[in-house]
């Protein structure tokens, strides 16, 4: 008996006489190599991503150069999680290394008066902690001018490498800045962020 | 008595007699096995995915009425996503999954005065995200914006514009996207 150059798969040599038992061999590393495929194929049509959407207003004070909706754990809730990702109460921990998109939404209306033109900006803000406790982080963001008639309605997306070693994760979070001068903005609920992985690192 | 694996293959026991037709049942549960593989492999690497768009023809937005978009050409369309012939406004989804949706409004500012351009991307007629500018004293009258969304089969996702100035109505071009982001 011998196994085939590529797949390890056996099969008999020229002076191999042939058993039930030969078939069933075969017959189960098949089985493993199908089994192997199926489970890569799941993996990247079923890719780990979730959605955490708030679901109550929250108040940002005007000067407040950043801050996380996804601090106050009450106000937020997991819309989807597709699995890998470890989601808790208020944030999102990125477990696997990849490529990986990333974007989010917000609704903001000014509590009282409004500064025409005033920054609105909505980031998205990675943290990878390592086991040193050094973090690195990572953060991109949309940023629009208030109109004053009636809020601001912001999306921000994105692409970016996930690199972890060993023991490291990254927190996925939404932040809201402005700079309106005479009152708080309101980040209205349904305020979310999302991501999935895109696929493997390159290297 | 044959037995057979996790993937469904049959195989010969021990104690089984030797036979081309056991051989015959192996090698054909094998090929079935193989071809269920195959047809995972397309779907994971095939994920449905679509674009509208109304670029050579414009869509007339009255001032503050929030205007479905409709669309005359399908720029792609893998799986059926969209049929204007019957809905010239949507795509209806047929697989559960996280949809990466983009899309963008062209408002016309030689026509019309524009104080803000949104827009706003709806599933079964609920907004989900919306962008909006306003600044549109230069460069061009291009608003878009991107979002994730969990839907289940016969959501329908649509795509809608919102202006605000003056010179009523404003013509508009349009081009919406999706794509499947992950399988749930």
């Amino acid at each position: 008996m011998q196994l085939t150059d590529s797949q390890g798969l056996p099969c008999p040599t020229e002076n191999d006489f042939i058993t039930a038992l030969d078939l069933q061999t075969l017959a189960e590393a098949v089985d493993a190599k199908v089994a192997a495929l199926n489970a890569r194929f799941s993996v990247a049509a079923f890719a780990p991503g979730a959605i955490l959407a708030s679901n109550a207003n929250q108040s940002v004070p005007t000067g407040v150069p950043s801050v996380n909706i996804t601090n106050v754990t009450t106000q937020v809730v997991t819309v989807y999680d597709t699995g890998n990702q470890n989601i808790s109460a208020g944030f999102a921990n990125i477990l696997v290394s990849g490529i990986w998109a990333f974007g989010a939404y917000a609704n903001v209306i000014a509590a009282g008066a409004v500064t025409v033109n005033t920054v609105r900006q909505l980031s998205i803000d990675m943290e990878i902690q390592s086991s040193s406790s050094d973090v690195t982080k990572i953060n991109f963001a949309e940023r629009v001018s208030e109109s004053n008639t009636g809020g601001e309605f912001i999306t921000v997306s994105g692409v970016m490498p996930v690199r972890l070693g060993p023991g490291q994760s990254a927190d996925v979070r939404l932040g809201f800045a402005h700079n309106n001068g005479t009152s708080n903005v309101i980040v209205q609920s349904g305020a979310y962020v999302w991501f999935y992985r895109v696929g493997n690192l390159e290297d | 008595m044959p037995a057979t694996t996790s993937q469904g293959i049959t195989y010969p026991c021990i104690a089984d007699i030797m036979s081309a037709a056991a051989w015959q049942t192996m090698v054909t549960t094998m090929e079935t096995a193989l071809l269920a593989t195959q047809a995972a492999a397309t779907a994971g690497l095939n994920r449905p995915t679509a674009q509208l768009s109304r670029t050579t023809t414009t869509q007339n937005v009255a001032v503050t009425v929030a205007t479905v978009a409709t669309y005359d050409v399908e720029d792609w369309d893998t799986t059926g996503l969209a049929n204007i012939a019957v809905n010239n406004d949507r795509f209806t989804i047929a697989v559960n999954g996280l949809y990466f949706v983009t899309g963008d409004i062209t408002y016309n500012r030689a026509a019309s005065t524009i104080a803000t351009g949104r827009v706003t991307f709806t599933r079964n007629g609920t907004r989900f995200a919306a962008h909006q500018h306003s600044e549109f004293t230069a460069g061009t009258g291009n608003v878009r914006a991107t979002a994730l969304v969990a839907c289940v089969a016969t959501d329908i996702i649509r795509m809608e514009a919102l202006w605000t100035g003056a010179t009523s109505p404003n013509a508009v071009t349009s081009r919406f996207a999706i794509h499947l982001a992950a399988r749930t």
